[in-house]
């Protein structure tokens, strides 16, 4: 997945038959000091499954291309992410394709727009 | 004023989001600085006239325009500079206009979205007062009552019950040389999607103001000229908007106002209202 990807030990089977499958990003948020400047990190996908499976993991960056596993027993990667914008990744059935879950890295800056408060009601010109 | 007695009540037994912790706490209380905030509401409303025969004003389109800077802003037609952004308190100078001419002009910027309400469609014959001792109110066409722009301060203060806001204005091109001030208390609630306000007014208008636009002139009618003696007085109003989120950029939007005049005002003979109420129902839309 990526130039960065590096792929972690097999953990204990984290499946639930009654359970939903869950695809955790730590961290969730990337802050960077301005808007202009990408955010460099490394992030880590946990995913829990409903059946024990084979997934892919999709995002809507086409710097991290499709990326599958290629063993049940694996339900972690870890990546290191460059971006100036939000990243959305998709836990989705290698075998079906079905969508199982997702996760999102949100960027955001320090140098986000400022405000302050309002003094007229949006609604007051009539 | 019963049932603004009771609404009040009402609107303080239910949680608040009106305080201020910081400058801008909500998203609803906030803007966003040096980006243009634009919006328009569609739907249909009236806006009652109380002027003698004057027509009542439909409304269809309530636009939003709001421009904040550092210190400076535009917000809905007035111009404002902030001297100072406290915790519990906000110090600007503020420009704005007056309502009232609004009653009598279409094209004043009150108007400007509304249908047409103006002299030339008024009768300006009325036969309601056949039983009265005092000559019918009827009048010649009326003289200009023009714009001005208002200048003054305005001063909010914030606490958990809400937002009060003081202002004192004063006509800024001679045209009637009069002031205005306002009291102005503001309560807010934010329930899941429908965000709420409510607010009690008070609007304090000169003599200059009352006369100028409530005056009656001798070429409109001799007789009332001399008898109506215009006097500074207050108008007391209750105004609510709800807004219920369906998306990032529409909202439903309902509003009412209701307006009562004050006795100094609702005494002209040009006025056979002593108040004024505005509703609207509509879609709006913020880009």
């Amino acid at each position: 997945m990526g130039l960065s990807v590096s792929l972690m030990g097999p953990r204990n089977a984290l499946a639930a038959s009654n359970e939903e499958s869950t695809l955790k990003l730590t961290p969730e948020i990337c802050i960077t000091g301005d808007e202009n400047q990408a955010c460099e990190i490394r992030i880590e996908l946990q995913w829990r499954l409903a059946k024990n499976e084979l997934v892919c993991i999709l995002s809507d960056n086409n710097a991290y291309p499709k990326w599958c596993s290629e063993s049940p027993e694996q339900h972690e990667i870890t990546m290191n992410v460059s971006t100036l914008s939000d990243i959305h990744f998709v836990l989705v059935s290698k075998e079906t394709n079905q969508t199982l879950a997702g996760a999102k890295l949100k960027i955001t800056s320090t140098s986000q727009p400022q405000v302050r408060r309002r003094y007229r009601n949006p609604w007051s010109l009539f | 004023m019963y049932r603004t007695l009771f609404i009040l009540l009402a609107a303080l037994s239910l949680p608040s989001i009106g305080m201020a912790k910081e400058p801008c706490v909500t998203k609803d209380e906030c803007i966003e600085m040096r980006n243009w905030d634009l919006g328009v509401a569609i739907g249909w409303g009236q806006k009652t006239n109380p002027l003698r025969d004057f027509d009542d004003i439909p409304v269809f389109f309530i636009p939003t325009v709001a421009y904040y800077g550092e210190h400076w802003f535009f917000d809905n037609g007035n111009l404002g500079y902030s001297l100072t952004e406290q915790k519990y308190f906000s110090l600007n100078l503020v420009t704005s206009y007056s309502l009232d001419r609004a009653y009598f002009y279409r094209w004043d910027p009150s108007n400007i979205f509304l249908k047409r309400s103006s002299q030339e469609e008024a009768r300006l014959l009325s036969a309601n007062t056949a039983l009265s001792s005092e000559p019918d109110p009827v009048f010649n066409s009326l003289e200009s009552r023009n714009f001005t722009m208002l200048g003054g301060v305005e001063a909010f203060i914030y606490s958990p019950l809400g937002v009060v806001r003081l202002a004192y204005t004063h006509d800024m091109f001679n045209v009637h040389q009069g002031s205005e001030a306002q009291i102005k208390w503001t309560y807010g609630w934010h329930l899941t999607r429908w965000v709420m306000d409510m607010s009690l007014v008070f609007d304090w208008k000169s003599t200059n103001v009352v006369g100028y636009y409530y005056g009656v002139r001798p070429s409109e009618n001799d007789y009332w000229s001399k008898h109506y003696h215009a006097d500074a007085g207050w108008n007391k109003g209750i105004e609510m908007t709800a807004r219920y989120i369906l998306t990032d950029n529409w909202d439903l939007l309902f509003a009412f106002r209701y307006t009562q005049l004050a006795d100094e005002i609702a005494a002209s003979p040009l006025l056979d209202q002593d108040y004024s109420s505005t509703y609207f129902i509509g879609a709006a839309y913020r880009f």
